[in-house]
């Protein structure tokens, strides 16, 4: 499944364009999803930006020299508009004066799911940003180390070493949910 | 080991608030958007209208500034090649024969008969070369010249008589010596 951009011919225009569009969209879609929803836990909002990322894709895909990048390509660019949605968020929220957490679109079975779920992210949050992509990207689909690695185009060692600094600041952060559990 | 759970937990916790699952209208809400967003043309399409508009204006821009540009007057030529302009509103019916030169190398001015002539080359040259004033006045001098009557003054008898000048007698000039204050040089006072 990982070595599907491979094996998918290289096509300019017509309706080869649009098929080989097409099946990456099927393909990368919930990848998108996850990346922005790593990032902005809300529903529709990564949703909004998810589809963003595929549109602007879409316009860049012809002038996309290396298409068996288009993954990468894709997560980046997702993790970016994210990054960019939240921010807006922010500064809309406190122009508006109306600063209040986001609902949480998961309907969590009880409170003490919620609450973990809730420390988890602010945990996640405080996380430096190489570290926190890292993190989201390993726990999505169950990525392994070579997967991130070619998804940021970072050498393995690093993606490594990245996620296990990420991995013991979320312990100590999170201490006593691991020793309640 | 309680690291190991405390690590497995995390990631069990994770993987969980990461499993959220796209909608089912996601890829025709992307096509949709796709359909709605308008085709930017790309960057360099700006440029090619751009460049010619650009160059246009500036041209225009040149333009009009050498129009508004105010015509500047020739420096003045070099007296040695300019011809004197007054002559050709000399009055023809001159007799008197005019003077032979007007300064070492300058053009001349010709007797009447050539007159004619000399306002004909005179054309032929850039319109202003001596200032107005310049030429009243040489006009008034040359008409002035020839309004006076010739004065005659009589020579020494010497002259007229052989047309050689004598010798000049000189008095020899007599140098007295400085004679030296009382006392001698060098002495105290």
């Amino acid at each position: 499944m990982r070595e599907w951009a491979e094996s998918l011919p290289i096509v300019t225009s017509g309706e080869d364009f649009e098929r080989e569009f097409e099946r990456r969209l099927a393909e990368s879609s919930r990848l998108a999803f996850r990346v922005a929803y790593g990032v902005l836990r809300h529903r529709e909002d990564a949703e909004d930006v998810a589809q963003e990322a595929f549109t602007k894709a879409y316009r860049s895909f012809r002038s996309l020299r290396d298409r068996d990048r288009f993954r990468a390509w894709l997560v980046r660019m997702t993790w970016r508009l994210a990054i960019d949605r939240v921010r807006s968020n922010r500064r809309r929220a406190v122009h508006e004066q109306a600063v209040e957490d986001p609902p949480d679109p998961l309907t969590l079975p009880d409170v003490e799911a919620r609450d973990r779920h809730a420390h988890l992210w602010a945990a996640i949050d405080e996380l430096p940003e190489a570290l926190r992509l890292v993190t989201v990207l390993a726990a999505i689909e169950g990525h392994d180390m070579k997967e991130v690695s070619r998804l940021l185009d970072v050498p393995e060692g690093t993606i490594k070493w990245r996620l296990f600094t990420a991995r013991k600041t979320l312990q100590e952060k999170l201490r006593w949910m691991t020793s309640k559990g | 080991m309680d690291d190991l759970k405390g690590l497995s937990e995390i990631d069990r916790a994770l993987a969980e608030a990461l499993d959220v699952d796209v909608s089912p209208d996601f890829a025709a809400r992307v096509r949709q958007r796709i359909a709605r967003e308008p085709i930017r043309a790309p960057f360099w399409h700006g440029w090619r209208l751009a460049v010619p508009v650009a160059a246009a204006a500036a041209a225009l821009v040149a333009a009009g500034l050498a129009m508004l540009r105010p015509q500047t007057p020739q420096a003045p030529q070099m007296l040695t090649s300019r011809s004197l302009a007054a002559a050709q509103r000399l009055p023809l019916n001159l007799h008197v024969p005019a003077p032979a030169r007007v300064s070492a190398g300058r053009a001349l001015v010709p007797p009447p008969a050539s007159i004619a002539t000399v306002a004909a080359t005179a054309v032929a040259e850039p319109d202003v070369l001596v200032p107005r004033e310049e030429i009243e006045m040489y006009r008034r001098l040359i008409a002035a010249a020839h309004r006076t009557p010739a004065i005659a003054v009589d020579l020494p008898e010497g002259i007229v008589a052989d047309g050689t000048i004598k010798d000049i007698a000189i008095d020899p000039i007599e140098i007295e010596p400085i004679t030296p204050p009382v006392g001698g040089e060098g002495e105290r006072q």
